[in-house]
């Protein structure tokens, strides 16, 4: 592959993903203070609206909830949802010529225009709006809306969650509120650095980010005796990328808003923490807790970090790290060690600049600060040689820590704009890396960028994995961009690059006719990445198979000068496939590779057994040989797995929990609703 | 020698086109545009370069302010300009094409000039801005014309990073507005005309002896 800095115009984003980032980020951006207001709500009847609520619950509850208070898919009620659209700016039109234009999102523009003006009434009922005797017509859109006399009016639970925006503290990140005690202390750092086989402790179970369990009960043998040990459903629906954190027999799994506390052998809920934001939520989603010192770490999807009491799920401390409202929010799971907690914003996507943190993880409050775009005199910054005031890199997913070193990985994604590479020239540092910071001070050790100068959205996501093999010490990471990347940890140098899937005209300029490139902007390893058992000397990696048409699009003016971004079209996704390969993780020889049915975004999990756990988009759980990739085993969940997939021990008896029903609509077209499935070999119980 | 001549044909467009409007291309004009959109866009960070042929920008193009309204600018094109622009573009896109397949895809026939509104919309959720604008006027001469086509792309969404208090997303896109040119106008001077999705109006100085 040529570098990609020679690849100048690329895409700007299928047309759905357009739609996605346009709507959320209308509802995360407040209206001018000045917005006119020039009539009240439009007219419409009790009927419409009733025969609104059957389309909305057919239609659009999934996505948006059944109360509109937003799941996958943005709030349709409440104090952010009035902001945006009733400040007396916007003729009602607007909302529906996106209802009806873009909705539902899998068939745009498939409903009859008498079910958009319903659903389009509904709405305005559950935002108080009161119903007259004259219908809604098209020929009435054009009134601008201001808020109703009830102000948040019969807004859904969306509304009651959202509470009062709070004003923005000049220096964030600060910690908001009383700090609290944890009831217990558990794990330690001794029991996080030398832990118990049994125990699943962090996001990839372990601080190097091997993924790789000791535990041998399950095998190539009997893999095929597996069965349903027993199932969770957390009741909610969509984005689901949690991965579980065992200990002692408890499992820790998160929603976009909520954390859940699992008897992990039986999976009895033992306790339940609800969130509610205070900020616009540029993307729901969550992919979990640190566990340590009694306390479970998570973010949130408008820019905190909580500590929770691990015993009973209630908050300790509430870290504002960063405002939403610039598209911050916090998805990864944060890791914790040595009395800290690190963490990193994403929301490079919306011109976020992104940081990496430590915080004191007693009291919350930040110890130092990493700058993953560079400016100033910082190291790094004449790679933005016309500024990087809004430059992204994102932290999608967690962090992994050398303990013995005192050296945190980060895997930074994407710059910004995503596309438009003109508007940033220059390498773009430290998007598209793993950057090696010095746990206890912040500062930089070393980096790797993958991507100089990205214009495909070709994150470098997922966690790096570090090991040691045969007296070597090794790096390991993969991207979007469809490769694997091993390096010496000691040279820095890149010791091979193997591709994890497809690749087409990667390397050429985007079409002004249109071609089809691979990977497509959804390809390559999301953010679940590469595993390694170390006993073998395997490392596995899951991937996906999409492509995208690309064709020169957005055009810009800028100081005297056009630049060019692009525009992506999809391949169906019912063509969409993924693999699952092994390579050598001393020299990146691949060993075998298995083609997917779909596209594979679960984490993949190898085990003394020999066996490797993962899951797929059509919801099938899947045991396969580590030897040779073959199926052993494999369960339809009924859900997408999109998130962590773990195995642990309690009372003697090896499991594996599975997080099914990562829906989403909008992107993957999968389904399902959150789900928390156990299974295990059943009589095998201390052997 | 021919480099030679094509350098210093750069240089004098990089100065600036202190050229009159060419209303119809002869082979020659063409080729010369032609080859200069491809020397061009050999520096693919560059850009395509429109500063010579801008009437209006705001001071910060990559900053919204709502005193700005929806435009971020405003340039001119004329046939020789366009040409150079097509080929500027095939170049990029490997997609190879003649000065004459360039001429013909630039769409502006003898003694039209087109006026291109770089514009975006008033809020991050607004794609239809460019039904709000206006139809153009051009007077020039004393004498007022009507575009003979009014067209607007497509929108896409883009990022304006230095805006203040907010994440600076928006839906971007183009008006186009083309006019022909009575003959005995093609040197004169005059004002652009036209109101954007804002409400705000545009009185634009226009003078086509600046533009080749």
């Amino acid at each position: 592959m040529r570098p990609a800095s020679s690849r100048q115009f690329a895409p700007l984003a299928l047309t759905g993903g357009v739609a996605i980032v346009a709507l959320s980020v209308a509802l995360a951006v407040p209206p001018p203070e000045s917005a006119a207001k020039t009539a009240t709500g439009p007219a419409f009847t009790s009927a419409q609206a009733d025969q609104g609520q059957q389309v909305y619950v057919g239609q659009c509850q999934s996505c948006h909830g059944a109360n509109l208070q937003g799941v996958s898919g943005p709030a349709l009620a409440g104090g952010g949802f009035l902001t945006k659209w009733a400040g007396g700016q916007h003729p009602l039109g607007d909302l529906y010529s996106i209802i009806s234009k873009q909705m539902p999102l899998t068939a745009p523009g498939s409903l009859s225009e008498k079910q958009y003006l319903d659903v389009t009434a509904y709405i305005l009922s559950k935002n108080g709006y009161q119903a007259s005797t004259q219908a809604l017509t098209k020929a009435v859109l054009g009134v601008k809306l201001v808020k109703p006399a009830t102000a948040q009016g019969a807004a859904g639970q969306g509304a009651q969650d959202q509470q009062a925006a709070q004003p923005v503290p000049a220096d964030l990140p600060k910690v908001i509120g009383a700090v609290k005690s944890a009831s217990g202390q558990t794990p330690s750092d001794a029991d996080l650095l030398k832990m118990d086989d049994n125990n699943w402790l962090t996001y990839n179970r372990d601080y190097m980010g091997q993924r790789y369990s000791p535990l041998d009960q399950i095998t190539v043998d009997n893999a095929a005796k597996l069965q349903v040990k027993c199932v969770f459903q957390l009741g909610e629906v969509g984005s689901f990328q949690t991965g579980p954190v065992i200990y002692q027999g408890r499992m820790y799994v998160t929603t976009p808003r909520n954390t859940y506390a699992l008897k992990a052998d039986t999976c009895t809920k033992l306790w339940e923490s609800d969130y509610s934001p205070t900020g616009p939520e540029p993307q729901p989603a969550n992919r979990g807790v640190a566990l340590y010192d009694g306390k479970l770490f998570r973010g949130t999807t408008d820019g905190h970090l909580l500590a929770l009491d691990a015993a009973t799920g209630k908050v300790l401390w509430n870290n504002w790290v960063a405002d939403s409202a610039k598209g911050y929010f916090l998805s990864l799971a944060p890791i914790a060690a040595g009395g800290m907690v690190f963490a990193g914003e994403a929301g490079a996507d919306w011109g976020a600049n992104g940081h990496i943190y430590a915080f004191d993880a007693n009291t919350g409050k930040r110890i130092w600060t990493f700058n993953a775009i560079p400016t100033g005199k910082e190291p790094g910054a004449d790679t933005w040689k016309s500024g990087a005031q809004n430059g992204g890199g994102s932290m999608w997913t967690t962090l992994t820590l050398d303990p013995a070193n005192h050296l945190l990985y980060a895997s930074v994604g994407n710059p910004a704009p995503d596309f438009n590479g003109g508007l940033r020239p220059g390498d773009n540092l430290y998007t598209d890396s793993v950057v090696v910071l010095d746990s206890r001070s912040g500062k930089m050790a070393w980096y790797a960028q993958q991507v100089p100068h990205d214009t495909h959205d070709w994150d470098t996501a997922a966690s790096p994995v570090v090991y040691n093999l045969n007296g070597n010490k090794y790096m390991a990471v993969a991207n979007k961009g469809g490769w694997l990347y091993i390096y010496d940890r000691v040279t820095h140098k890149l010791v091979s690059k193997q591709q994890t899937t497809t690749h087409l005209n990667s390397d050429k300029p985007v079409s002004l006719t249109g071609r089809r490139d691979c990977p497509g902007i959804l390809g390559g390893v999301e953010w679940n990445g590469p595993a390694l058992d170390p006993l073998k000397g395997t490392l596995f990696v899951n991937s996906v198979d999409w492509c995208a048409t690309y064709k020169i699009g957005e055009t810009r003016y800028v100081e005297g000068s056009l630049f060019f971004g692009g525009d992506a079209t999809f391949d169906p996704v019912k063509d969409a496939r993924g693999w699952t390969r092994a390579y050598n993780a001393a020299t990146g020889e691949p060993l075998w590779s298995k083609k997917m049915a779909t596209p594979m975004i679960a984490g993949v999990t190898p085990t003394a057994g020999g066996v490797l756990f993962t899951g797929d988009q059509n919801g099938d759980f899947m045991a396969l040989n580590a030897a040779s990739g073959d199926t052993l085993y494999k369960f339809r969940t009924g859900g997408a797995i999109g998130g962590g997939v773990a195995t642990y021990g309690v009372d003697g008896q090896q499991y594996v929990a599975v997080a099914s029903g990562n829906a989403s609509r909008s992107i993957w077209s999968t389904t399902g609703s959150a789900t928390i499935f156990v299974f295990s070999v059943p009589g095998q119980t201390g052997k | 020698m021919r480099s030679l001549l094509l350098s210093a044909c750069l240089a004098l467009m990089a100065a600036g086109p202190a050229l009159a409007y060419i209303p119809t291309l002869n082979a020659q004009q063409i080729q010369n545009a032609y080859a200069e959109g491809q020397q061009l866009a050999q520096n693919r960070d560059s850009g395509y370069p429109l500063r010579a042929y801008t009437l209006y920008a705001v001071k910060d193009t990559l900053k919204l302010e709502a005193q700005n309204g929806a435009v971020d600018a405003v340039t001119i094109a004329t046939p020789s300009e366009r040409t150079r622009f097509e080929s500027f573009l095939s170049f990029l896109g490997e997609d190879p094409i003649t000065p004459q397949q360039a001429f013909q895809r630039a769409g502006l026939p003898p003694y039209n000039v087109a006026f291109i509104v770089f514009a975006h919309g008033m809020d991050a959720g607004d794609q239809t801005f460019l039904n709000r604008f206006s139809m153009a006027r051009l007077k020039l001469g004393g004498q007022s014309l009507r575009p003979v086509e009014t067209s607007k792309s497509g929108t896409s969404i883009s990022q304006y990073p230095r805006t203040v208090g907010e994440t600076g997303i928006r839906f971007g896109g183009t008006v186009t507005y083309r006019f022909e040119l009575p003959k005995r106008l093609i040197g004169d001077t005059g004002t652009l005309n036209f109101t954007d999705a804002s409400g705000k109006a545009y009185d634009l100085p226009v003078n086509l002896a600046l533009y080749r």
